[in-house]
């Protein structure tokens, strides 16, 4: 009996003085502990089944605050109700059954909360929240894994609530109980920063609360719920320089996933790129987990990896996935980069797991087109004698459509039959072979190869029209890629502006990463990052003015 | 009851050493490698300097953005000039 009776006192004792280190350490709820943790629950086993005993028992050791003495900590009804909670949970856990003690820790990071949300005492207890919900998060993401353990217990939650919730999406509910507390407390100065330049009182904990979550729902593929937690931390947060590093990375982490999951890559790479930034360079698996994401956003964007990746580790598997991909851009070779896309190099089911194979298929096709377009003008264009030479340089539609039905043919397996007039005996070759006319590609004899709708040029086995042609080309000038207009009824595209570009592939064919990123800075997406809070908020004609500081709520006293 | 130090193995590692047993029958299937690429671990340590993050080399030029590639000498520019001489005999006919 004593035992229990010096633990309580203990805590009673780091209320009162406010110390939150030691309390969270004796509030601890995973093995390896030490033995006294093993003592306290025997002596609850033994002495303490009957819960109301237990409770006034509680109640007796650790006092209530004293409102007079505002100064000074103390417990609240909420602490009361957590603590007792917590020695039933040590009476009663069984950590070999993983999915009942799931359950006793939900039970009791939701009483965690609770107490926590305290307005004037809750704080004490930030810290020993963040460690109760960090271990709940991990046993859950844990048994997302093992779906043998897990499975009767979907079923029971899809009876009662009708809904399907899983268990890791349920635990993500909870955790966001608790960042939601830490940010929209009221803090005494404005935008919730100190004066030491740090986040005040519980807003410390919104990036610890924030990052939980945010993994919780990655795992489970519910990314879309992470809606309202960036949405809320627009409006509430302190700047996120603010946080430890560690915060700050796991969180632009996330945030640019989020972002790349909504096709929103300039963003993406923004957040990607300063997590990247700012990771220690021997944190080498967590620089690459950022590449996975980095790399093909700034490919969509039109920008590749250099060569300076080759002497980093971290990109060493997967420079080879990606690396295909560019080159394929880069000569406009519509059939290597569906094949580096496809099963054919065996990295398709990677791409796929990882969430980038679609985005890079189908934002990565325009830079192909470009590029295809820049290769058929620089083997059919004839420069002009005459420098001054006013004429338009001219793209002949007709040689795109070649060049488009090649790729879709090569991509069939169409193969050139081997032409008796210049192939000879004994593999010999006739000396005027490469003046002779070559046969046209025709289909294999067994047939073309079937293509799925994403593998073909258009969709499929069709093969390529003018009328794609052409609508690709319009594509490719209203985003900017070609510079110039097209022609419907002569069947060119013109370029513009060659001699004040120094020539018309300049002029033509401008970088995609300039025109991307122009466009960025023209719209100010490169100044702000939605859910990235870089500034101070200001407070303005038209935004919520905290009053904490300055009006107390009715019956509040003071 | 004295404070205990740093908290060493976790609940989970305990779940964990089940989990690697009874999935050492099935280590061999790639799902497994795929699923632990998407681990971004919690950090070791919560906080670092900006000099820890510094990677000796060129930093500034991590992406490639002009990249056009003009050489007309590999097979795909052969085939495709090849392709473009049929369209221009075409014309001429």
């Amino acid at each position: 009996m004593a035992f229990l009776d010096g633990y309580l006192a203990d805590i009673s004792q780091f209320l009162k003085t406010k110390d939150d280190e030691k309390l969270q350490n004796y509030l601890r709820v995973e093995p390896p502990l030490p033995d006294d943790f093993t003592q306290l629950s025997l002596e609850l086993k033994k002495s303490w089944r009957d819960s109301s005993r237990l409770e006034k028992h509680v109640e007796r050791l650790i006092p209530m605050s004293d409102d007079d003495k505002a100064d000074e900590g103390g417990s609240w009804p909420g602490f009361l109700a957590f603590i007792q909670e917590y020695l039933e949970y040590w009476r009663d856990v069984n950590f070999d059954d993983l999915v009942r003690t799931h359950d006793q820790l939900s039970s009791l990071a939701n009483s965690c909360i609770t107490a926590m949300s305290n307005a004037t005492l809750g704080i004490v207890l930030l810290p020993a929240t963040i460690q109760l919900c960090t271990v709940l998060a991990k046993l859950a993401t844990m048994l997302d894994k093992r779906p043998d353990l897990t499975s009767n217990l979907n079923t029971i939650t899809d009876a009662e609530q009708g809904e399907r919730k899983t268990l890791v999406e349920a635990t993500a509910e909870l955790i966001q109980r608790a960042f939601t507390i830490c940010l929209t407390e009221r803090t005494a100065n404005r935008n919730g920063v100190s004066r030491d330049g740090k986040p005040e009182g519980k807003k410390v904990g919104i990036y610890s609360f924030a990052n939980m979550v945010l993994k919780l729902l990655f795992q489970c593929r519910k990314t879309r719920l992470a809606n309202q937690l960036f949405t809320n931390i627009s409006a509430n947060s302190p700047p996120l320089s603010l946080y430890p590093a560690s915060h700050r990375v796991q969180f632009l982490y996330y945030l640019g996933r989020y972002h790349f999951n909504n096709n929103l890559f300039f963003y993406a790479q923004l957040c990607l790129q300063a997590a990247y930034d700012q990771l220690p360079r021997l944190a080498t698996s967590h620089r690459r987990a950022i590449l996975i994401y980095l790399i093909p956003a700034n490919m969509i964007l039109g920008r590749f990896p250099s060569g300076e990746f080759a002497n980093r580790p971290e990109a060493a598997d997967l420079l080879p996935i990606f690396m295909p991909v560019v080159a394929a851009i880069k000569k406009g070779n519509m059939v290597a980069f569906k094949h580096s896309l496809g099963p054919q190099l065996g990295n398709e089911k990677w791409l796929f797991h990882h969430g980038v194979l679609l985005p890079l298929l189908s934002r990565c096709e325009p830079l192909v087109w470009r590029s295809l377009a820049r290769r058929v003008f620089l083997l059919t264009y004839t420069f002009p004698w005459d420098p001054t030479s006013n004429k338009a340089a001219v793209l002949n539609l007709s040689d795109m459509l070649a060049a488009a039905q090649l790729c879709q043919k090569l991509l069939e397996g169409w193969i050139r039959p081997i032409d008796n007039m210049t192939e000879m005996q004994n593999g010999r070759v006739h000396p005027n072979a490469m003046f002779m006319k070559r046969p046209s590609l025709a289909p294999p004899p067994e047939g073309r190869k079937k293509l799925s709708p994403k593998q073909g040029i258009i969709f499929c086995n069709k093969m390529p029209r003018m009328l794609d042609v052409e609508s690709i080309v319009a594509g490719l000038v209203a985003q900017g890629f070609l510079h110039g207009f097209m022609s419907h009824a002569q069947g060119k595209f013109a370029i513009i502006g060659s001699k004040q570009k120094n020539g018309p592939l300049n002029a033509g064919f401008p970088s995609p990463w300039e025109v991307i990123s122009a466009r960025a800075k023209s719209e100010k997406r490169d100044e702000e990052v939605p859910g990235w809070i870089q500034k101070e908020r200001k407070i303005g004609m038209g935004g919520v003015v905290n009053l904490s500081g300055i009006a107390r709520p009715v019956g509040s006293g003071g | 009851m004295s404070a205990a130090p740093a908290a060493g193995a976790a609940l989970t590692t305990k779940a964990t050493t089940t989990d690697k047993s009874a999935e050492s029958t099935k280590d061999a299937k790639p799902a497994a490698a795929l699923e632990e690429d998407d681990e971004f671990e919690d950090f070791p340590v919560e906080n670092w300097t900006q000099e820890e993050a510094e990677v000796p080399g060129d930093n500034t030029h991590l992406w490639e953005e002009s990249w056009d590639d003009d050489d007309t000498n590999e097979d795909f520019s052969a085939q495709l000039k090849e392709e473009l001489k049929k369209v221009e005999a075409g014309k001429k006919r």
